[in-house]
């Protein structure tokens, strides 16, 4: 068991480290910051000072061991255009994202599995729709789907906000908008347009798994030996169905924290991914290999999760 | 098709009408983006056809529509009925050129990973895990946008367009390098390939030969989900700013231009492509659910 | 206590109605094993799975009653049937491994079921788990019924199967296949406590099974399926020695003799009419030469690593033997044993670590594959699984012909048609048969494809791994018969691989035995049966199913 966590946490490392050297890599060689700092008007002379000054002119790994030992400490240097420390940024911004994925996750997850349970041990007229539904909803771009919204929403009935973060409340460094009315009218789109996507995957692929477990042998085998259905269903078919949502779950909020990207830009909604997004524009590489680093870290954090709660359900995976 | 099996496929087609409608739609839309230019005056991809004059006009059952516009034109000029028929062209062509290269790319994997193991195995079983941790989504915008840093500005619009391709290609290949792996090491233990071990045929004969079309089919439903996904990545791209570039809007571009007067209250050049979108990715869904479904060899009974 | 009366249950496929069962009428008493014999497709499953109204989506019930104690099952609602499952009657599941719920501790499940059908309180319904766990001759129950059944082995979890299907106490239960995916002396045993069980609690039992050696040693009773119709019905031991009709008479004559080796089995040849079970006796080595010899074998698998440390598990140690040209060798074992192992060095893709396969006179170990490849052609294979053994993409005629094209015996399409078409005919295939794709035929009609490739090369030599384990008995008679013939006029020599013995003494003339990768026995055939030496042999012998108890 320990050592499995060990191995785990091994691949956490692993994972962190090739991103940020993949993301470092590619960022450093895919521009050049002083240009977008400086404009074209300056100077060779002011360039090449400043280039130094950002130790631009040192080898690859001694920069790469540079920025991985400052971003270990949290500290990912300035961003280009405003100066602001990204560590800053970065905390900043995270309670909007986290939020935003948060909500949409438990929307996500608990419809996703109640439906997903319903439409895989009935067949009747409610679980076609419900899976028409869910293609069609698979079928939106997650951008189509806010966009409809606002104009709906906003522009035609103007019930809810089109764009921003109102109603926040501030806990510590935390700021929170779930504590206000105000608050809530403002993330419930983002949310909605963030959870539909997910919603209509996770639906289809708990139903898949549902109706895999119902082909077993000992489902069968529990039914010829007279339970009901309502107890197949509760001790037989939701145990063994934990195992495999679980990492569908992983994998869906995942998922949704690389989609809120889009959800961000669309409502200008102050998190991460905007202001990855935005970064994109002046080409601020390292806020942007910093969003990276911290994406693939909550991914791998969601996997150990994932897989602690996989050994915690089913005990084939206990004492190897 | 020769095989008997396939023949039972068809007939089941012919009895899922949600499938057969799908498929009317799809090949409705393969048509207009084929015939596009006998279809409509305007080519939107040319500038010389553009006529300022013309910017956002509203469909033709609003005030001030007009009929040799009958969705509206964009803040261009653009005729939005032809932008949708060349802007689906490009989508779809984008769309099936990624799942292509996706598909080769992770098919080749995946056959090399799951019949070779060893080394092989985890070298492509680590870069699978690793890119699967990361999104398409943003393997995708990473992809194309450094690689537009890179390009000087002369040729970036035309190539901007292989490197989508590329880019939204890439970021899928793991799904197919994983379903290709696991069935290919489930037949690489059958006796038909010990059979041609025994016989003394070289690795790559029996890849070809035998695993190979013994692995196509697990694949084909991955392909069609595949094809949907790529065409709303590239959507989502073109909206993001990261896509193709805006001489030659495809649906996504189109939605994005037109976001900027949706406050104003000029909704054709948003919900019009958003719908062809929609309806584009729906068909192809329905489709490969049906796909699936009649491949599933469980399915005996028309129900599992 | 049970009578079907003219049943009939048809299925909806997608290739329109088929019927499963029609026109069968049997009855089952308290305290009695009533055996439903037939090979596959006879339906006898499908009157299990009936009796207990779990027909699966798409099957019905046409005609017929099934009474119960009076009572016709088939007019029963749903509610009322499953009121009578567990606690009436009760089936035992054919495969330990997947008939358990994988995440729920056995106690649990136990308890479950006891609950539900006798009504009891948990703290009872517990004390009686424990008390079935123990009468099952489960070890350390207090502790193990907490344990998950993954935990325990095969036997164990087939025992679990069974306490679980009679914890309710029915009347009647309904045995598919219990001991098939069983090694043969767990088999013994899981035999043996279902007829303890029978006799201490007169529960009457309707055994579903292929395998005519199980009939022979547990049932009272037996009744014979084909195509979903009953053939012939009655007591086990009249059936067994003198069956009346023409399909019981094949069915039972095609079981190989466990006593005595036959020139052929008793199978109906091109006209119909019955081959003669005349004996014969094994082959002398007499002047032969050798064609394969084997020295100090030795295979480990999974060694190296990247610094040489892992040791790997050695699955075969030291073996020895030689074959006579035109000679059968028998590679005897349970499994694990090895055998399957050594046919597979023989061709070279096992990890040989030591030793010589000598091929007349060629040292197969370690030589070049440049070299190798003209001697591959005279050594070729025949698998067990005829669903695996042929590629299903391919038509037949691609099938065969490929080593007809990779040895570049034949090039031109005429050539390979007319050479295919020719080899179909010595397997006793119809030329049409060419067009088609595998899964259109039989198991049987597979496996003789599978032959039809094999002989394609003119190959001297014939490794055969387990060839009829997965067909139907009449159907293994017929390859096996094949098989015979082929080397009689080919003159091949062959090393046949087998865990059963009838099978093993039909068809060799030397017999080896292997434990665990090592040589236990190597003596004549005749001589093997007769006066065993090994223990290990003599346990393998006893525990043999056969006909003539």
């Amino acid at each position: 068991m320990i050592s499995l966590f060990i191995h785990k946490l091994g691949q956490l490392l692993f994972v962190v480290l090739a991103t940020g050297l993949i993301a470092f890599a590619i960022f450093s060689y895919a521009g050049d910051p002083v240009d977008a700092m400086l404009g074209d008007a300056a100077s060779e002379v002011e360039r090449t000072e400043l280039r130094e000054q950002l130790g631009l002119n040192r080898p690859f790994y001694l920069r790469f061991g540079d920025f991985m030992g400052q971003a270990v400490q949290g500290n990912f240097g300035r961003s280009f255009r405003s100066n602001e420390e990204i560590s800053t940024l970065l905390v900043e911004r995270l309670p909007a994202t986290l939020e935003l994925v948060l909500v949409a996750a438990v929307m996500t997850l608990v419809l996703g599995v109640t439906l997903g349970l319903y439409t895989g041990s009935h067949r009747n007229g409610w679980s076609r729709f419900i899976l028409s539904a869910s293609l069609l909803g698979v079928s939106m771009p997650t951008f189509m789907l806010g966009l409809l919204g606002i104009f709906l929403f906003s522009v035609h009935l103007g019930w809810l906000p089109a764009s921003g973060r109102p109603g926040t409340v501030d806990i510590g460094w935390w700021t929170t908008s779930l504590l206000t009315l105000d608050g809530w009218r403002g993330i419930l789109m983002p949310t909605m347009t963030l959870a539909v996507f997910n919603l209509g995957l996770y639906v289809r692929l708990v139903r898949a798994e549902v109706l895999e477990i119902r082909t077993t042998d000992y489902i069968k085998f529990a039914r010829a030996r007279g339970l009901s259905e309502a107890d197949i269903s509760r001790h037989h078919v939701l145990p063994n169905a934990l195992s495999p949502l679980i990492n569908v779950a992983a994998l869906n909020i995942g998922t949704m924290i690389a989609f809120s990207l889009i959800t961000e830009s669309v409502f200008q909604w102050p998190g991460l991914g905007l202001m990855f997004v935005n970064a994109i524009g002046f080409s601020g590489f390292p806020v942007m290999a910093a969003y990276f680093m911290l994406v693939a870290l909550m991914f791998v954090m969601l996997n150990l999760i994932a897989d602690i709660l996989l050994v915690v359900v089913d005990p084939r995976l206990r004492r190897g | 098709m020769k095989n008997l099996l396939d023949n039972e496929i068809l007939q089941d087609f012919l009895r899922t009408p949600s499938a057969i409608l799908s498929f009317l739609v799809l090949l409705a839309i393969i048509f207009t983006s084929i015939f596009a230019p006998w279809l409509v005056n305007q080519n939107p991809f040319d500038p010389l056809q553009l006529d300022l004059l013309n910017s956002r006009l509203p469909p033709v059952w609003i005030d001030m529509g007009v009929a040799e516009f009958p969705l509206g034109t964009d803040e261009q000029g653009r005729d939005i009925l032809a932008a949708l028929f060349y802007g689906a062209r490009l989508s779809l062509l984008v769309g099936l050129a990624s799942v292509t290269f996706s598909f080769c790319l992770g098919v080749l994997l995946g056959l090399l990973a799951g019949y070779f193991r060893g080394w092989v195995d985890t070298v492509v079983t680590r870069l699978a895990d690793l890119q699967m941790t990361i999104p398409g989504l943003l393997v995708a915008m990473m992809l194309a946008g450094v690689i537009k840093t890179q390009l000087p500005a002369a040729i970036q619009e035309t190539v901007m367009i292989y490197v989508v391709i590329l880019a939204i290609g890439f970021s899928d290949w793991p799904r197919y390098a994983r379903v290709t792996r696991s069935a290919t090491m489930v037949q690489a233990g059958e006796d038909y390939v010990l059979a041609a071990k025994v016989m003394g045929a070289p690795a790559r004969t029996i890849l070809w030969r035998h695993v190979l079309p013994n692995v196509l089919r697990a694949n084909i439903v991955i392909a069609t989900v595949g094809l949907g996904i790529a065409i709303m990545l590239e959507a989502t791209l073109s909206f993001l700013g990261a896509g193709v570039p805006g001489t030659t809007p495809s649906l996504g571009t189109l939605i994005r231009i037109g976001t900027n007067y949706l406050f104003s209250g000029e909704w054709w050049t948003v919900v019009f492509p958003g719908l062809m979108l929609i309806l584009t990715v729906f068909s192809i869904n329905i489709l490969g659910d049906w796909l699936r479904d009649a491949l599933n060899p469980k399915m005996e009974h028309g129900h599992a | 206590m049970l009578e079907i009366r003219n049943l009939a249950i048809e299925f909806n496929s997608r290739r329109g109605q088929v019927k499963a069962v029609q026109g069968l009428s049997l009855n089952v008493q308290s305290g009695e094993i009533l055996g439903l014999v037939g090979e596959s497709g006879a339906g006898k499953s499908t009157v299990g799975t009936a009796i207990m109204g779990l027909l699966s989506a798409g099957g019905q019930v046409t005609e017929g009653e099934i009474l119960f104690k009076d009572q016709d099952l088939v007019t029963l609602s749903a509610d009322a049937l499953r009121e009578l499952r567990g606690r009436k009657i009760g089936m035992i599941f054919q495969d330990p491994m997947t008939a358990l719920n994988p995440v729920r501790r056995i106690g649990d499940q136990l308890i479950e079921t006891i609950r539900h059908a006798l009504g009891m309180s948990a703290s009872e319904a517990r004390q009686r788990a424990l008390q079935w766990l123990e009468r099952m001759g489960l070890p350390e129950v207090e502790k193990r019924i907490n344990y998950y059944p993954h935990e325990f082995s095969g036997g164990q979890r087939q025992r679990i199967v069974i306490a679980l299907a009679l914890c309710g106490e029915p009347d009647l239960v309904i045995a598919d296949e219990p001991t098939t995916a069983l090694d043969v002396s767990v088999q013994a045993q899981i035999l043996g406590l279902i007829k303890d069980l029978v006799t201490e609690t007169g529960v009457g039992v309707i055994l579903v099974t292929h395998n005519m050696g199980v009939v022979a040693e547990v049932t009272d009773r037996v009744a014979i399926m084909r195509h979903g119709q009953l053939v012939e019905s009655g007591p086990t031991s009249a059936i067994l020695t003198a069956p009346e009709t023409p399909y019981a008479q094949m069915l039972i004559g095609s079981v190989p003799p466990a006593d005595k080796r036959l020139r052929r089995l008793p199978m109906p040849d091109e006209s119909g009419a019955l081959l003669a079970a005349t004996p014969e006796a094994p082959k002398s080595d007499a002047g032969r030469a050798d064609i394969l010899s084997v020295a100090g074998l030795e295979v480990t698998y999974n060694a190296g690593g990247l610094f040489g440390q892992r040791q790997g598990f050695k699955a075969l140690k030291d073996i020895n033997f030689t074959l006579k040209q035109g000679m059968s060798l028998g590679l005897v074992g349970e499994s694990g044993s090895g055998k399957s192992t050594c046919a597979r060095a023989v061709v070279g893709v096992a990890p040989i670590t030591q030793g010589e396969v000598i091929y007349q006179g060629h040292n197969l170990v370690g030589m070049p594959e440049k070299e190798r490849r003209p001697l591959r052609s005279a050594i070729q294979m025949i698998f067990q699984d005829p669903y695996s053994s042929v590629n299903p993409r391919m038509r037949i005629v691609d099938i065969i012909a490929e080593p007809l094209r990779f040895y570049g015996i034949a090039t031109n399409k005429r050539d390979i048609q007319d050479r295919v078409e020719a080899l179909l005919h010595s397997v006793k295939l119809p030329p049409e048969v060419m067009r088609r794709y595998p899964h259109q035929f039989s198991g049987g009609q597979r496996q003789r494809i599978a032959i039809a490739r094999t002989l394609a090369s003119k190959p001297e030599l014939i490794i055969c791994d387990e060839p009829t384990s997965a067909l139907d008995v009449s159907v293994q008679a017929q390859v096996l018969n094949l098989i015979k013939d082929l080397q009689d006029e080919y003159g091949l020599s062959l090393l046949f691989i087998s865990h059963d013995l009838p099978v093993v003494r039909q068809m060799c003339d030397d017999i080896l035995v292997l434990k665990d990768g090592c040589m236990v026995e190597h003596a004549p055939a005749e001589q093997l049966f007769t006066n065993p030496q090994h223990d290990y042999t003599q346990q393998l012998l006893a525990l043999m199913p056969t006909l003539g108890n």
